[in-house]
């Protein structure tokens, strides 16, 4: 997933499970990413509950701010997996993170340089 | 953006499926694994054939199923470094934190009323936690750092002369950390405190040793490592020291007393097949080899 900016591992690299990676993806909605890659079963980091749905505890107790514990997915891989559908899963996160993002008017004010922690949205 | 419209969006140019691949694909193994096909096998003759109450001492129906129950017993044992008398049957790995919190809060009552876990921990663990809270118990959570592992010198200023458990997950099931088990294992031996591990996620992937990493009691799901649903473990160890608990369920004095109920037969040969499948494989599927900094 090299060619996307704006990727955040949650969790130590060194002392990790084999087989994890819980990925923040800036500017991207995990629940819709999700929707984005339906033929692939991932868990995203917010657990839907009730009407409202609540930003990852784990993620919130390493102090990832709420937007990156919202753009959160954890993938597993197991024993029967491929390498092959690896590359696949890779591939199409890739691209609906970066269809998604295109969307995203966050995104493009990112990119031209706007901090979007100091804009007074209306209705503040 | 309506429903449409994201999938409008998120559905051109997609890349089409590579022959061999059969969509969708299940990559969520951190929630439930599929079952291996050798597990299934040794299970089936449990439900039909063998069908035997593995309590019942005067046929060779019991018998049988007895046999079975003691070699998942072994299994199980040998991928832990435990004995096979330190295995106690669970429905799954919610029960056997339940059994394993409460079994000693109830038993140390007296010793003392304070337990030690970590923010991160799974549901199963923390409310547990909350509910000896009501009953009068302290328990202090402890934060983790940004890698999301605990910090050893917070887990040394947190025990107290009322300390009688500490409880901390061995790898974290929604972002796989790993949390530092070995050493948190010496703290407690040092300091006089049990030592619970969560070990659902980390047991039959990365190599984990009760005696070595001097572990009290560790709980463990056949699910996670491609055995079926609805069976677990958990380890209670009984030399140095002998580790007591109170039952959470009572009855026919199942398990020594430690958890009534007729064995799930079949469901226990999965998870001693599970287990025997994950000691060999371990090395072969690369795990074991990463993310063991601290061991």
């Amino acid at each position: 997933m090299g060619r996307l900016d704006e990727v955040y591992i949650n969790g130590s690299m060194e002392h990790r499970l084999p087989g994890n990676l819980n990925i923040s993806f800036a500017y991207v909605e995990g629940e819709s990413l999700l929707m984005g890659i339906n033929d692939v079963a991932v868990s995203s980091g917010s657990a839907c509950t009730s009407a409202t749905l609540e930003p990852s505890y784990v993620l919130k107790a390493l102090g990832t701010g709420d937007d990156l514990a919202h753009s959160s997915i954890r993938f597993g891989i197991g024993r029967f997996n491929t390498e092959a559908e690896v590359d696949y899963v890779a591939d199409r996160v890739c691209e609906t993170v970066e269809r998604l993002r295109e969307l995203s008017p966050l995104y493009e004010m990112a990119k031209e340089g706007v901090n979007l922690k100091d804009v007074k949205w209306a209705g503040e | 953006m309506s429903t449409t419209d994201l999938k409008t969006a998120t559905q051109e140019q997609r890349t089409p499926a590579p022959d061999g691949i059969k969509l969708p694909i299940y990559m969520d193994n951190h929630a439930t694994t599929p079952m291996d096909p050798r597990v299934l096998e040794a299970m089936l003759p449990y439900f039909m054939e063998k069908f035997g109450n593995a309590a019942s001492r005067n046929h060779p129906f019991g018998w049988s199923a007895e046999a079975a129950v003691e070699q998942a017993r072994e299994q199980i044992a040998k991928l832990i470094g435990a004995t096979a008398k330190e295995i106690i049957f669970t429905s799954g790995a919610t029960e056997s934190d339940n059994l394993a919190i409460k079994g000693v809060a109830e038993m140390y009552r007296e010793k003392g009323n304070h337990i030690i876990t970590a923010v991160t921990e799974h549901k199963a663990v923390l409310d547990t936690c909350k509910r000896l809270e009501k009953n009068g118990y302290r328990v202090t959570y402890l934060p983790v750092q940004k890698d999301g592992l605990v910090d050893l010198e917070d887990l040394k200023r947190a025990i107290d002369d009322k300390t009688i458990l500490v409880t901390i997950m061995a790898a974290n099931n929604e972002i796989g950390i790993l949390q530092p088990w070995r050493e948190i294992g010496k703290i407690c031996r040092e300091k006089g405190v049990l030592f619970h591990t969560d070990g659902v996620q980390a047991v039959g992937k990365v190599p984990i040793d009760v005696n070595k990493d001097n572990i009290d009691l560790m709980s463990i799901t056949a699910h996670k490592i491609y055995g079926p649903k609805g069976v677990g473990a958990l380890y209670v160890r009984r030399k140095n020291p002998r580790v007591q608990i109170s039952a959470i369920i009572d009855g026919g004095g199942h398990e020594r007393g430690m958890r009534s109920g007729t064995l799930n037969v079949p469901g226990i040969v999965g998870l001693g097949k599970a287990c025997a499948l994950a000691k060999e494989e371990m090395s072969q599927e690369g795990h074991g080899t990463v993310g063991r900094g601290l061991h």
